[in-house]
């Protein structure tokens, strides 16, 4: 239950904790990011490699006398990886919808660099004058994240027609 | 059951500590000396010195975790910089309005997702299940702090029929704010509360318990609901424990876009003014909040579903 926590700690919070004390910037953005990611990456790629570990191949090449470090890395690595992979692309959306988040909350990427969160904030201060600068800063968001949910979603059901999408 | 009720709340409490620790071992390990990121830039040395000494940062590390988990304890998260008021006040006036917004979008998810979910998965692979689906995965990726802004933009501002700033005063005003703010958090929701109603409907009703009923000569729809629903229900309420962290950072963009009094425009606002003791005492509570419903959550399911408990244990 710690753990589902953990995951369930809105980085948006943890941004606006932590990212005024480090200055935000990219930098910030991708560590956030990144240490909010790695406990979920780790539990997948856990079980996947423990799924790996019993199978017959293994226990084979075992038998054939074949080093620990050879067999994980040589033969159970490129097998484990898939739902990572997977996993990885269905989370595209999901990161860059934290981007846009934070970077509008001025705690993520800052001018004189740009992105598209940053858009949304810049557009929002001139929200009572025209409400273009806003509209056209999100619809590259919505189009970005619905067509890379669409691409997961496609490769998910090729490749892995099991792996449900998280809860 | 009694047991397992306590067992989880001190579980939610210890996960509470640690958090509280993490966050100040976080705050106090970054670059630059905590006095000035707390006094802001104009601080003089004599001021920062003072500072310190004042927040007892020149002890070990546990001795400062200690000293600040128990100040959190008995109540005191310090000043706010600006009003001079205390902060564990400041918290109680905004807490209300996110508590209020988390609840209702709650009750959006969950009151448009199950039901939706149940007629997908009864009516599988219909054309309403396809689109419920397709609705679903839209809905799941719109980053929240877009659907905020584009619903104050056509609600508010293009049609007028929502308020677009405020909480409002009085029952009826103040449900009248909510409506915006909270269909922005928990849209999102919607979809994804029918798709996983949807999964464990599918494979309830495909259960021996359910065929017997069946057997029995029971109407479907008194199946479906009375029985099948129940268990299906289950992973719902844990998922939506979850959900509330999810929720609470939407709720920040809700509170800025609709300028909401709740603890996610305090945070905000306190970051701009470099208010730090309002930041810290405003992620403690939302913290706390999220803590309390992955609590609440685990609990209800224990009572919906027994077997849920042992399977945890």
């Amino acid at each position: 239950m710690g753990f589902d926590t953990v995951r369930a700690y809105p980085v948006i919070i943890l941004a606006l904790a932590i990212g005024p004390i480090f200055g935000g910037g990219m930098g910030v953005l991708l560590g956030l990011l990144i240490a909010t990611s790695v406990p979920y990456y780790a539990r997948v790629m856990r079980s996947s490699v423990i799924a790996q570990s019993s199978a017959e191949y293994v226990e084979a090449l075992r038998a054939m006398g074949m080093g620990r470090a050879r067999i994980v890395l040589r033969h159970i690595l490129p097998n484990a990886i898939g739902p990572i992979l997977i996993i990885a692309s269905m989370d595209i959306p999901a990161y860059i919808t934290a981007e846009a988040g934070i970077s509008f909350l001025g705690v993520g990427v800052k001018a004189p660099a740009t992105s598209w969160g940053l858009m949304l904030d810049q557009g929002f201060r001139y929200v009572g004058h025209t409400p273009w600068l806003v509209i056209a800063g999100g619809l590259p968001l919505i189009l970005a994240t619905l067509g890379f949910t669409f691409l997961g979603e496609a490769l998910r059901d090729a490749f892995d027609p099991k792996l449900r999408r998280r809860g | 059951m009694f047991g397992y009720i306590l067992r989880r709340i001190a579980l939610g409490c210890a996960v509470l500590l640690l958090a509280i620790s993490t966050l100040y071992v976080i705050v106090q390990a970054a670059p630059g000396d905590p006095a000035s990121a707390m006094l802001g830039p104009k601080a003089t040395p004599a001021i920062k010195a003072a500072f310190a000494e004042k927040l007892g940062l020149d002890q070990p590390m546990p001795v400062q975790i200690a000293r600040y988990v128990g100040s959190v304890l008995s109540g005191d998260l310090g000043t706010d910089l600006r009003s001079r008021r205390p902060v564990t006040e400041v918290l109680a006036a905004h807490a209300p309005y996110t508590v209020e917004l988390i609840l209702a979008a709650l009750v959006i998810a969950a009151g448009l997702g199950i039901p939706l979910g149940c007629a997908a998965a009864v009516r599988r692979n219909s054309f309403f299940d396809r689109a419920i689906g397709l609705l679903s995965v839209s809905l799941i990726s719109v980053p929240p702090v877009i659907i905020a802004i584009y619903g104050m933009l056509l609600f508010s501002a293009a049609l007028g029929w929502l308020p677009a700033i405020g909480a409002g005063e009085g029952l009826a005003e103040r449900l009248h704010h909510l409506i915006l703010p909270a269909v922005a958090v928990g849209i999102g929701w919607v979809g994804y509360i029918a798709r996983l109603v949807r999964a464990s409907m599918i494979e309830v009703l495909s259960a021996n318990y359910i065929r017997n009923a069946r057997a029995f000569g029971l109407a479907e729809g008194r199946i479906v609901y009375r029985y099948a629903l129940r268990t299906a229900v289950a992973p719902t309420v844990t998922v939506l424990g979850v959900g509330v962290g999810y929720m609470l950072g939407s709720a920040v963009f809700a509170e800025i876009v609709f300028a909401r009094p709740g603890i996610g425009k305090l945070m905000y606002d306190a970051v701009i003014l470099r208010n730090y003791p309002v930041t810290l005492g405003a992620v403690l509570a939302a913290t706390t909040l999220l803590v309390a419903a992955t609590t609440l959550a685990d609990i209800l399911n224990a009572l919906i579903d027994p077997r849920f408990k042992e399977s945890r244990e």
